[in-house]
């Protein structure tokens, strides 16, 4: 191996560690949040988060967009520095942030009314899932999203029975029509075609049983009758002579 | 080694047991032929190439269980309608007579090719087949080439004087017309204080295994050990040849079953060896004595016997020439007749039989007897009726005979 192709790999070593590095030490701004609950539609939901290292990878001076799909949302944003006074506070959906102004900690609350589901989807739950909250800079790119499951007092009932009709093995066919049904919104006839797929899987699976029983009873009786055949045979007197 | 084994192929060949062609005539005929049947299945011995049954009364068919319901031949319904001749031997010999035509439909299913010969079996002392197996015999040796035997069941002294008489008017008949006539007399076999229908099935046990052991001789199966001088269906048949009456003595001992000879045997001394043959010699002299001079199925006086059979049955090891031999000799001093034969009969289990087949017996103190009750029954039936004329009369009138009839 010559020298010079030798030193061009440790070259390439030292920059790849080196990248790493940079990417490593770079931080963001951090959040600080209990991920949101799955919600009726309708509720009224409250969602709090605390933003720290405000100015990690950002200018020093910003604008924080809180973004949302809450109905009727009410944000309040509050800015504090490091003794916890306030230095800044918004009850809209901006805030400007400033270095300057020694932030250290903003914390956003955001209250608001569940919205109604628009496509429903039993395979993709995600696909319902609502926008809770979204930080972004004004005018600039996302910095963090919460997302959370919503759901109706009937789609959710619907999705139930189709859970337990899946657990009890129903047959494929019969859980496809009662997805489909939910998939189109019919959340009763969904739940009724669910739960009957539940009922003749339960019942199959009786079947199965008693046949089962009935196929050890009948191993049982060829035992014994076999077992009794062969001593009759032993028992018979097969002599000639006596 | 070779020579052997082509001689066992030869043997297999030439010598077989005897096939028989059953034809239960009557109650007790059915019953046996049925027995046979099931000895058949039950040891493998293939003695019965066919089974018929023949009756008047069609309860007796019915309750047969291992004769073919075809091989179920019901004579006699124009007469009896079904329901037998009730103890009428000579009622019994015309409805034979005249439905023989339907007996011999019956026949016409048996593959006469295959068989040795027929054996009628009948009770002698009833009806149907008292009256008819003669009848039947008769017929059979017109149309057939085979031997026709009978096998005559005489009833026991207590059964009533009309049985005796009927069994000794049939026996004379069917003397006359079998190629020979095996007897059992149920006198000899019967028991005191046992059940009738216990006593019987036991009898026709009896019955069953001397016949079956006899004509169940010379039956090679694969696996069995070819036995030294075979018996087979030729020596009986040219036993019974002669015509006649036969009986059948039986005696059976129950021996150990050879443990494999293994390398342990080989190294005892010959002493042992020589011990054993004598054991086995002994044993089998002393079988055929107690079977000739014991219980027969007619007791008789061997004496005078015209043509004997000996076969010695059980494990091949337990068999010898010599002993056969032996009994073969005693049984001409005894029978004085020079037309003994003897052989073995080789099968697998733990006993050894001897089977003598006495043929052309002539003192028969039983049928004497016999035909002397039937002689005072006869007399008796025939006085009775002559009576019975002026009895029913005396009762019948008055005395000063002075009442007149209706009409």
């Amino acid at each position: 191996m010559s020298w010079i192709r030798s030193s061009k790999a440790i070259t390439a070593v030292v920059l790849l560690v080196i990248a790493l590095g940079a990417v490593g030490t770079a931080t963001a701004v951090s959040f600080d949040a209990d991920s949101p609950e799955s919600t009726e539609v309708g509720e009224t939901m409250t969602f709090n988060v605390e933003m720290t290292d405000v100015f990690e990878d950002q200018p020093n001076e910003w604008t924080v967009d809180a973004n949302t799909e809450l109905k009727g949302a009410t944000v309040q944003m509050i800015a504090e520095d490091v003794s916890g006074e306030e230095v800044a506070r918004s009850d809209n959906s901006e805030l400007q942030v400033s270095s300057e102004d020694g932030v250290n900690r903003v914390t956003i609350e955001i209250q608001g009314e569940v919205p109604g589901i628009s496509s429903y989807s039993y395979e993709n739950p995600d696909e319902q899932n609502f926008k809770v909250l979204e930080i972004s800079q004004a005018d600039g790119p996302s910095i963090e999203e919460w997302q959370a499951p919503r759901y109706t007092e009937a789609s959710q009932e619907a999705r139930n029975a189709i859970e337990s009709a899946e657990d009890a093995g129903a047959s494929e066919g019969d859980l496809q029509n009662a997805i489909s049904s939910y998939n189109s919104e019919n959340f009763g006839n969904a739940q009724d075609l669910a739960e009957s797929a539940e009922d003749s899987a339960a019942g199959e699976e009786q079947t199965q049983q008693y046949l089962m029983f009935g196929g050890i009873a009948l191993v049982v009786i060829v035992l014994i009758g076999g077992g009794y055949y062969v001593y009759q045979q032993r028992q018979e007197n097969t002599s000639k002579l006596r | 080694m070779g020579k052997t084994l082509i001689g066992a192929m030869v043997q297999h060949l030439l010598k077989r047991n005897m096939k028989l062609a059953m034809i239960g005539f009557g109650q007790a005929g059915g019953k046996i032929v049925d027995k046979f049947l099931e000895y058949d299945a039950r040891t493998g011995s293939g003695i019965v190439q066919s089974a018929i049954a023949v009756n008047t009364a069609k309860a007796d068919l019915m309750g047969l269980e291992n004769i073919p319901e075809d091989n179920r031949v019901l004579i006699g319904q124009a007469r009896v309608k079904g329901h037998g001749v009730g103890a009428d031997n000579e009622l019994g010999a015309e409805i034979a007579e005249e439905d023989i035509d339907e007996v011999q439909g019956a026949i016409d299913s048996v593959p006469v090719h295959e068989i040795d010969a027929f054996l009628i079996v009948a009770g002698l002392g009833g009806g149907t087949g008292s009256g008819g197996s003669p009848v039947l015999a008769k017929h059979l040796k017109r149309i057939y080439t085979e031997p026709v035997y009978g096998l005559g069941i005489l009833p026991g002294g207590d059964e009533g004087g009309i049985y005796t008489l009927n069994a000794a008017r049939s026996f004379q008949t069917f003397v006359r017309e079998v190629d020979n006539l095996l007897v059992f007399d149920n006198d000899a076999w019967r028991k005191t204080g046992e059940s009738v229908e216990g006593g019987y099935d036991e009898i026709n046990d009896e019955i069953v295994r001397r016949f079956g052991v006899l004509f169940g001789a010379g039956e090679v199966t694969a696996g069995d050990n070819v036995a030294e001088s075979v018996v087979d269906s030729s020596e009986i048949i040219n036993t019974l040849d002669g015509g006649g009456v036969s009986t059948v003595g039986y005696d059976t001992e129950a021996v150990e079953e050879a443990e494999s000879s293994g390398l342990l045997s080989r190294f005892k001394g010959g002493d042992q060896n020589d011990m054993e043959t004598a054991n086995t010699t002994n044993r089998i002299t002393a079988l055929v004595r107690k079977a000739a001079l014991g219980r027969l199925t007619l007791p008789c006086e061997v004496e005078g016997s015209e043509r004997a059979l000996l076969v010695v049955s059980g494990p091949s090891e337990h068999l010898n020439r010599k002993g056969i031999e032996r009994g073969r000799k005693w049984l001409e001093e005894q029978t004085g007749s020079m037309e003994v034969r003897g052989g073995d009969y080789p099968v697998q289990e733990p006993n050894v039989a001897a089977a003598v087949l006495l043929s052309g017996v002539h003192n028969v103190p039983r049928i004497k007897e016999l035909q002397q009750v039937a002689i005072e029954a006869q007399e008796n039936i025939d006085e009775i009726q002559q009576e019975s004329e002026e009895n029913l009369e005396s009762l019948v009138e008055d005395d000063e005979d002075e009442l007149d009839p209706l009409f």
